[in-house]
């Protein structure tokens, strides 16, 4: 197997440089059976890519320690299920993930296009996506095999870290590399508009589906790293702006703000060279992104990878941005458009404003993350940016921009007349001022809280008032009842609707983030057998200790009884594990979970008299930020379902 | 084995790609090409302003925009809809060999 797979990743580079030069040959003889060649070629490189996957699969079911990969990342006692996923572990397997999952794409690029007529756009499409494909394969087949042997077959592997012994972290790499992947196909399609002078609007239309897609998969991608960082790093907080949390983030800032302008050039026909910049902004930040989590440039929790790779992932984005920026400039002629804003008080005019905000963020937060290595250049000295920073830059931009997402729906495409954003303004902004009022009077005095969640109550309220006033417009038309009347509404205009949808996500979001970080109770103490501590509403008592053994770990837990005014509510297990191969203890967080406040308890110590050292925090409305991310998820997803007419078309 | 099962699937491959390439020669930009890019991209832009007008209609329904607003917006957005229809028109004229009467 480890020369199939090892054969099957040079087969596929050799298809894919072979799928390159059929495509030019084509558009130099214009010859269109070159062309389905080419396309023939990446499907061919789609076939061997899997074969090369289902082989490093395999060598890790079988314990295949000779393969040098499949040694560093699993051993015998490691469950068949993190044994399948160690796949993604490290830098070689992450990579092969990569060109993998990039071939499936383009092989299904190739099917979804079968009937369309090939356009002078189309050897650019698959040209741009081929290129990338030989990258990625390169870089496998020549500076990071994972088919690579020892040359000796050792008892057993190192192991996989235990800290990605986490269903959280099964999923959370491959989503992420999904969202990343997915952004070549819309930059492709970007790519060859600009070559062949098709600026209009047909290659945003024909990659909407690409575009929220990707940008789903890297939304799940983050919040499930979120949430792996919660329950298995131990350290009470879901986000550290570590740099591999940032280089997800960021590439969703850049395509949140391309979704958002894009629909203004399906619209108007306007802003096409602030469309080209954020798409070849966006799949260079992917590309980015998985460089840094697999270069090991940066220190962080996510450098699990080893170094090599700096200089050709710096050299591929380098010639894709100088590419990119010359292609815009060579087509600016074509790109630059007659219309413009016709009025400040206009949707247009409200998502670019969203636009200029979330660009701000994705600089402060590229620029805190960059520049450890930056202060290196330049002083010889890494200075980290820490959480601090990005939270001062980064807290006043996010509430602009909640302000922003809730003024949106209020105000009409082209222009809007003063009275009727008056009438449309009045009510949420009264219903968000009472609210805050309200939460004032509840001892809510942290004022950048009461700024978060009056503005959060703005946003919701602007997005009910949108949603009944449709109802009513729909009941008053057609005489239905309010359900079918809102049903209707909903699935009939799903895109505007689920674009409300992800909104009332990012509200929820929001809720739960300033409730967690301004409200949060912690402490902690060092407690022998029946003693006790108290945090806000609730008591901890310590009432047994066990010890055992579950597949490749030793356990450890103390058994907590959680008492809520006297009456017990429940018991709690805070864990400490001794992993096989792991030469450090890991911490297993215990979780009593509500929907008002999370009780988060980890043992650091166990003392040698029998006593335990207890970390213990009460998160206020924390689940609200899991809960918000599958809501911006669903509405996602509500807003790319074709229509059936859509759907028997192709 | 290893390298025979992967010989045979290359070969198959090999194949399965070359294969275009024995069929008979086509151009890859026809005129007809160009007109039928033409035809499509005018299709999208009267889809486009049909789907304006709709949400003008929407948009006044729900008290977005004003009585005067929206007609001007919606003459505006059914002009450039039959602008695009009359080109669509002249299009297929043309497609059918001759130039549009009237």
């Amino acid at each position: 197997m480890v020369t199939f797979g090892n054969l099957s990743q040079f087969g596929a580079l050799a298809f894919s440089l072979l799928a390159m030069v059929l495509l030019v040959a084509g558009v130099v003889r214009n010859d269109l059976r070159w062309i389905r060649a080419g396309k023939r070629s990446l499907v061919a490189v789609a076939v061997l890519a899997t074969g090369a996957s289902v082989a490093l699969g395999y060598l890790f079911l079988t314990d295949a320690f000779q393969v040098e990969y499949v040694a560093s990342y699993s051993d015998r006692a490691l469950p068949v299920f993190y044994k399948a996923t160690a796949f993604w572990a490290g830098q070689k397997g992450s990579l092969l993930f990569w060109a993998w999952v990039l071939s499936l794409f383009s092989a299904l690029v190739v099917h979804n296009n079968r009937r369309e007529p090939d356009s002078r756009a189309t050897p650019y499409v698959y040209l741009v996506l081929a290129g990338t494909l030989a990258f990625f394969l390169f870089l496998l087949c020549a500076v990071t095999n994972p088919f690579e042997t020892l040359g000796f077959v050792p008892r057993d592997g190192q192991g996989l870290n235990p800290m990605l012994q986490n269903p959280g972290m099964v999923f959370h790499p491959p989503t992420l590399f999904l969202g990343y992947i997915g952004f070549t196909i819309p930059f492709a399609y970007a790519v060859a508009a600009m070559v062949t002078g098709t600026t209009d609007a047909s290659w945003i239309r024909k990659t909407r589906a690409w575009n929220v897609l990707s940008w789903i998969f890297l939304t799940v991608g983050i919040i499930l790293g979120g949430q792996w960082a919660y329950v298995e790093l131990g350290w009470g907080g879901y986000w550290a702006w570590d740099p591999v949390e940032n280089a997800s983030f960021i590439p969703w800032l850049t395509s949140t703000a391309f979704i958002h302008t894009a629909i203004i050039q399906e619209r108007r026909g306007i802003m096409k060279v602030w469309n080209m910049s954020l798409i070849l902004l966006t799949f260079v930040l992917c590309i980015f992104g998985t460089y840094l989590v697999r270069s090991g440039v940066l220190q962080s929790v996510h450098d699990f990878g080893a170094t090599g790779l700096g200089g050709y992932f710096l050299a591929f984005i380098v010639i894709t941005l100088l590419g990119g920026i010359y292609l815009i400039a060579e087509s600016y002629g074509e790109l630059k458009t007659p219309g413009a804003l016709e009025s400040y008080l206009s949707r247009e005019s409200t998502f670019l404003f969203n636009n200029v905000i979330l660009l701000a963020l994705a600089f402060a937060t590229f620029f805190g993350t960059v520049f450890p290595l930056i202060s290196e250049a330049v002083t010889g000295n890494k200075v980290t940016v820490g959480p601090p920073f990005f939270n001062q830059v980064n807290t006043p931009l996010f509430l602009v921009l909640l302000l922003i997402t809730g003024v949106c729906p209020l105000i009409g495409w082209r222009k809007a007349s003063p009275v009727n954003l008056r009438r449309n303004f009045l009510r949420p902004a009264v219903a968000a001022l009472v609210g805050g009022a309200i939460l004032l009077a509840l001892g809510v005095g942290e004022p950048y809280a009461l700024l978060a969640f009056t503005l959060a109550g703005f946003v919701a309220a602007t997005i009910v008032q949108e949603f009944v006033t449709a109802v009513g417009s729909r009941r008053k038309l057609t005489g239905e009842s309010s359900l079918t009347a809102g049903f209707r509404v909903l699935w009939r205009m799903r895109r505007r609707y689920g674009g409300h949808l992800v909104h009332f996500g990012l509200v929820l979001i929001v809720v739960g983030i300033t409730g967690s970080s301004a409200y949060k109770l912690e402490t902690q103490a060092t407690l022998s057998r029946g003693e006790s501590l108290k945090i806000g509403r609730y008591e901890l008592k310590y009432e047994d200790f066990k010890t055992y053994q579950k597949f490749n770990r030793t356990v450890y837990a103390a058994v907590l009884g959680v008492y809520n005014d006297g009456d017990r509510i429940g018991q709690l297990e805070a864990e400490r594990r001794y992993y096989v191969n792991a030469r450090q203890p890991t911490t297993e967080v215990a979780l009593r979970s509500t929907l008002v406040e999370d009780l988060y308890v980890t043992m650091p110590g166990i003392g040698r008299t029998g006593e335990i050292t207890l970390k213990v925090a009460v998160n206020p409305l924390l689940i609200w930020i899991w809960i918000g991310g599958g809501v911006m998820v669903l509405g996602g997803i509500l807003a790319i379902v074709p229509s059936r007419k859509r759907r028997r078309a192709s | 084995m290893a390298v025979a099962v992967f010989c045979v699937l290359v070969i198959g491959l090999l194949v399965l790609t070359a294969a275009p390439l024995f069929g008979p020669r086509e151009a890859l930009v026809a005129d007809d090409d160009a007109l039928r890019q033409r035809v499509e991209a005018l299709e999208q832009e009267k889809k486009g302003y049909l789907k304006a007008i709709k949400d003008v209609e929407f948009e006044r329904a729900t008290g977005k925009i004003s009585e005067e607003d929206f007609q001007e917006l919606r003459e505006f957005y059914a002009l450039k809809a039959a602008e695009a229809m009359d080109a669509l028109d002249r299009l297929e004229q043309e497609a059918r060999g001759g130039p549009k009467r009237g």
